[in-house]
């Protein structure tokens, strides 16, 4: 499966999560960003959710997942780009999003990255 | 339901609307043919009216002034004009649905509006039985009831619309006054609370400030529930619902205005806030926001 390429900038990758993605193209796609994760030895993974339009629990456990076991590598996961919609239905649907940072744009984001990141 | 310049509010065209009172050609040619008598007639019609609506409790209320009374005589001489042509197009359905509009906006009430044409209708059968017309004259009447039924049909559908249309712009104002966000500062909103948080309330609260981080990328959001009545279970699960919300969207939330009785019955009831920011009053928590926005505010 070929993935659109991320933006890697220093010790930050940047990724758009693709939405509808089936199970086996999602494990497909995880297994691929940990590889770059891994291979680019990044400090931050900036992840972009813009792209949902829905979002239902499944969808929400199953990017969680993706964002522990990037953590898990020692890379400090931001998460970007939640429309207020999609956040409207999430909080109904998940009790917890403890461990997770959220930030409202991508400029946010990189601020966090803080002054490793060069622009 | 649709009003643009030519679409009618109610749902039928006039062709519906005829096939619904099962209005036929042939009555329609009762009406026409009745109606060259009666509206040479139309000035006694209306003078008649008056006479017996000047002594209801809506004449002093909507018709006081002189001017405005003969305005209406003069509409409602063309509205029966009209009705006596008998030409059911959408331009005839329309003029009712005028007067509909009218009623609506000013305030006049079906009631008082059903008892005008239920008198309105007693008046031309009276006329009727004593016109010299060679019809079957019990045709003409039922004829006359169902073109008068259909008028009243599409008043009371735009009567409806405005009437709904009102309420809805105020639901819709209400909502806007009970979730006043306001961006204070850059990077910062405030949103204070006064009265019940329901869920739809709550609802709507997160919704609107959801929109606003999204519209300001706003970072901090203080919820000031000093005016809030009554804090329980419920309402501390919407306020802990709205805080998640908004730290999804990267921005903090921030509930000041904790009073002593709040905070104890928060405890009490064993509500788990421990992810939620409080502080006691808004001087706090505006300045937390300050501080870590890396504002500093110093007197002159």
């Amino acid at each position: 499966m070929n993935h659109v390429p991320g933006h890697f900038i220093d010790n930050y990758l940047l990724y758009a999560l693709p939405s509808d993605l089936a199970e086996g193209a999602f494990l497909d796609f995880s297994e691929f960003l940990l590889n770059e994760v891994t291979k680019r030895k990044v400090e931050y993974l900036i992840l972009d959710y813009s792209a949902y339009q829905i979002m239902d629990k499944t969808e929400f456990l199953r990017c969680r997942s993706l964002v522990n076991k990037v953590e898990l590598m020692g890379v400090k996961v931001i998460n970007h780009g939640l429309n207020a919609g999609v956040v409207s239905v999430l909080v109904d649907l998940v009790d917890d999003f403890g461990g997770m940072q959220f930030t409202g744009s991508l400029s946010t984001a990189l601020t966090l990255v803080g002054d490793n990141a060069k622009f | 339901m649709n009003y643009k310049n030519n679409e009618t509010i109610c749902n039928y065209k006039s062709a519906q609307l005829l096939d619904l009172f099962q209005i036929s050609s042939k009555d329609i040619e009762l009406i026409q043919s009745a109606g060259k008598e009666l509206s040479e007639h139309l000035d006694e019609f209306i003078a008649d009216f008056y006479v017996w609506l000047k002594d209801t409790e809506e004449f002093s209320i909507f018709f006081s002034d002189q001017q405005l009374l003969q305005q209406v005589k003069n509409i409602q001489k063309i509205y029966w004009a009209e009705f006596l042509e008998a030409k059911i197009d959408e331009k005839y359905v329309l003029s009712r649905e005028t007067v509909g509009l009218t009623h609506a906006r000013i305030g006049l009430s079906l009631s008082a509006y059903f008892v005008a044409v239920d008198h309105s209708l007693f008046i031309w059968i009276k006329r009727i039985l004593g016109s010299k017309c060679e019809s079957d004259l019990d045709a003409v009447c039922r004829a006359f009831t169902k073109l008068v039924h259909l008028d009243t049909m599409i008043v009371v559908e735009a009567f409806s619309f405005m009437t709904n249309k009102t309420i809805s712009k105020q639901s819709q104002a209400l909502m806007e006054m009970s979730t006043p966000v306001t961006e204070i500062w850059e990077d910062i909103l405030m949103l204070p609370l006064v009265g019940i948080i329901d869920s739809k309330r709550s609802q709507d609260i997160m919704n609107s400030i959801l929109s606003k981080i999204s519209q300001t990328q706003a970072r901090i959001c203080i919820l000031d529930i000093s005016g809030v009545a009554v804090v329980d279970t419920a309402v501390a699960n919407h306020l802990i619902k709205i805080s998640k919300a908004t730290r999804l969207m990267g921005c903090e939330c921030n509930f000041s205005g904790i009073s002593p009785a709040i905070a104890q019955t928060i405890v009490e009831l064993g509500i788990d806030v421990g992810s939620i920011r409080t502080n006691s009053n808004l001087k706090d928590a505006l300045n937390h926001a300050f501080v870590s926005q890396g504002v500093r505010i110093s007197k002159g």
